[in-house]
């Protein structure tokens, strides 16, 4: 009985790590994310972007590999058995995040979107609003596993997903403000704004998941 | 003869082990917290210990219940229990062995018209009727003070499931310990009183061997529907059902907690067997209470409450019935 119990602890042990790596990466992605773009604006697409961009294609590779693991081990290993499928849900959700992080970056390097200089700032804005929204969820889920409140924390989420949206539509208003530019490049633009906006709506999904799960197993 | 005999004690004792795994480790299997070969190992290797170390108390208040003469007294009052006990338990009647015990022990004494002793009938009926307030008092306080303790000091979600099974593998271990202490006796008693010629620990080592054999062929259905009849009970509080089911069992089957009333509370407890069924029931009424009654299955509630009465007088009538035809034989 002593050896079943000593290998329950060790694989829960495990399972708690796995998931802090994989949380702790989608933090450290939303930042090189970030750091990414501002790269682009400043410099286009130049080693430093490059580099940045294949840090975030790791991350998310790893954060893949983890996510296949916990679902193995929670399916195979009698750990949490009454909350399989809600961690899997959420897990699933939190990992939809960094794989849009990836993808707006690929695409950016394809499609070489020529922004203005006047959209940077209100560009970096959003962007921050948008990890920051990432980044309050990615603290729900760890105090969700902690055994913690997650309330305030997921309504931040809400708070920030609509702080992004309004943010995101400003945007969009002053790329089809006035005249001169061409069609093309401002419905290009309105993608790629959609895109990044498009992170942080994710993250409200995975909040409203957390939100039932945390009312659900809740002693 | 003595081998023909003995089987009704060890078909009994076969019943116990089959219908009180899914008391003991119901809960656990069914929420696949443990595997049910662990669950009826632990199950065997508890209910052994608890009847060979302290199961001698409640065999000796149920030897001056009713005074036994012969073997064939002994199996036919071990067969009556044996087969309400299966008939009701099929009927889906939330039975135990103690019930079932005293109503063939009371059937044997009127056919007899033996010299009956009535203070251990009215420690009986006293110790029953008390037993279900004080495990549903007990399962309502440890529920209110696991809630408050969670609140405080709240644990990981995924070290929750390992404290909880954890929890739940040593109650149901205490509580295997606390029935195999108070309820193993039904079994062995009639024959200690009633076949001197068979030893003592042949006696008790059979009616183990019966039970742990009833515990490795129990029905998962059965466990699944004693998990959910009443009130399903989620894993901490069948930790919490599992804890004072051990508490009470051990209260009314240990001489030196008896000695412990005595001394601190002036409280006498007698050493008495306690059906697990009204048990369960109690600690069940107790949990569902802290969660302001939420779930409790009122018909299934008073279902379980006529068996109470019906049970011991139809065991009663069935030993009659039994001991009428083989005299009339």
């Amino acid at each position: 009985m002593h050896k079943i119990q000593w290998n329950l602890f060790r694989k829960t042990k495990e399972l708690e790590s796995k998931i802090g790596t994989f949380l702790a990466n989608i933090t450290e992605a939303g930042d090189v994310f970030a750091q990414a773009l501002e790269a682009y604006y400043a410099r286009g697409l130049d080693d430093a972007f490059h580099a940045l961009k294949a840090r975030v294609s790791f991350l998310e590779a790893q954060n893949d590999a983890i996510r296949r693991d916990v679902e193995v081990r929670l399916y195979t290993q009698m750990i949490v058995p009454g909350m399989r499928s809600d961690i899997l849900a959420l897990i699933e959700g939190c990992d939809k995040l960094i794989n849009k992080y990836e993808e707006n970056l690929i695409l950016l390097s394809v499609e070489k979107n020529r922004i203005p200089k006047k959209l940077h700032p209100d560009l970096i804005m959003m962007t921050r609003t948008v990890i920051d929204c990432v980044r309050t969820l990615i603290r729900a889920v760890k105090n969700f596993f902690d055994g913690d409140a997650v309330t305030d924390l997921v309504h931040q989420t809400y708070r920030l997903e609509h702080q992004a949206d309004d943010q995101a539509i400003s945007l969009k208003q002053k790329i089809f403000a006035g005249a001169g530019t061409d069609l093309a490049l401002r419905l290009q633009l309105k993608d790629f704004i959609s895109n990044i906006e498009k992170i942080s709506d994710m993250a409200e999904d995975a909040a409203d998941t957390l939100s039932v799960i945390s009312v659900k197993h809740a002693t | 003869m003595i081998a023909v005999l003995l089987s009704a004690g060890l078909f009994l004792g076969w019943i116990l082990g089959r219908n009180n795994l899914g008391n003991l480790f119901g809960a656990a299997v069914v929420t696949r917290m443990i595997r049910f070969r662990t669950a009826a190992a632990l199950a065997c290797v508890c209910l052994t210990l608890g009847a060979l170390i302290g199961g001698e108390g409640t065999a000796s208040a149920l030897m001056r219940l009713a005074p036994l003469e012969t073997p064939p007294d002994a199996a036919v009052v071990t067969a009556s229990a044996a087969l309400v006990l299966l008939l009701a338990t099929a009927a889906g009647i939330p039975v135990s062995i103690a019930q079932t015990a005293l109503g063939a022990l009371t059937g044997w004494v009127v056919f007899k018209q033996a010299a009956w002793d009535a203070w251990p009938v009215y420690r009986i009926v006293w110790a029953w009727s008390v037993s279900p307030f004080l495990i549903a008092g007990l399962s309502f306080a440890g529920m209110l003070l696991i809630r408050r303790a969670a609140r405080r000091h709240p644990i990981p979600v995924l070290w929750r499931d390992f404290w909880t099974r954890a929890g739940l593998i040593a109650s149901g271990c205490l509580a295997a310990y606390a029935l195999g202490a108070n309820n193993i006796s039904v079994i062995a008693a009639p024959y200690l009183a009633a076949a001197p010629a068979v030893p003592p620990a042949a006696v008790w080592a059979l009616a183990c061997l019966a039970v742990c054999i009833g515990c490795w062929t129990a029905d998962r259905s059965v466990m699944r529907t004693l998990a959910s009849g009443l009130f399903p009970l989620s894993p901490v509080e069948a930790c919490v059902a599992g804890l004072t089911m051990a508490a009470t069992l051990m209260l009314f089957s240990s001489t030196f907690l008896r000695a412990l009333f005595v001394q601190a509370f002036n409280i006498y407890v007698p050493i008495i067997p306690l059906p697990s069924s009204i048990l369960i029931v109690g600690a069940t009424i107790g949990i569902a209470l802290a969660k302001e009654g939420y779930g409790l299955n009122l018909p299934a509630l008073l279902k379980v409450f006529a068996s109470w009465i019906l049970i011991p007088v139809t065991t009663s009538l069935i030993c009659y019935a039994i001991l009428a035809i083989l005299a009339a034989a």
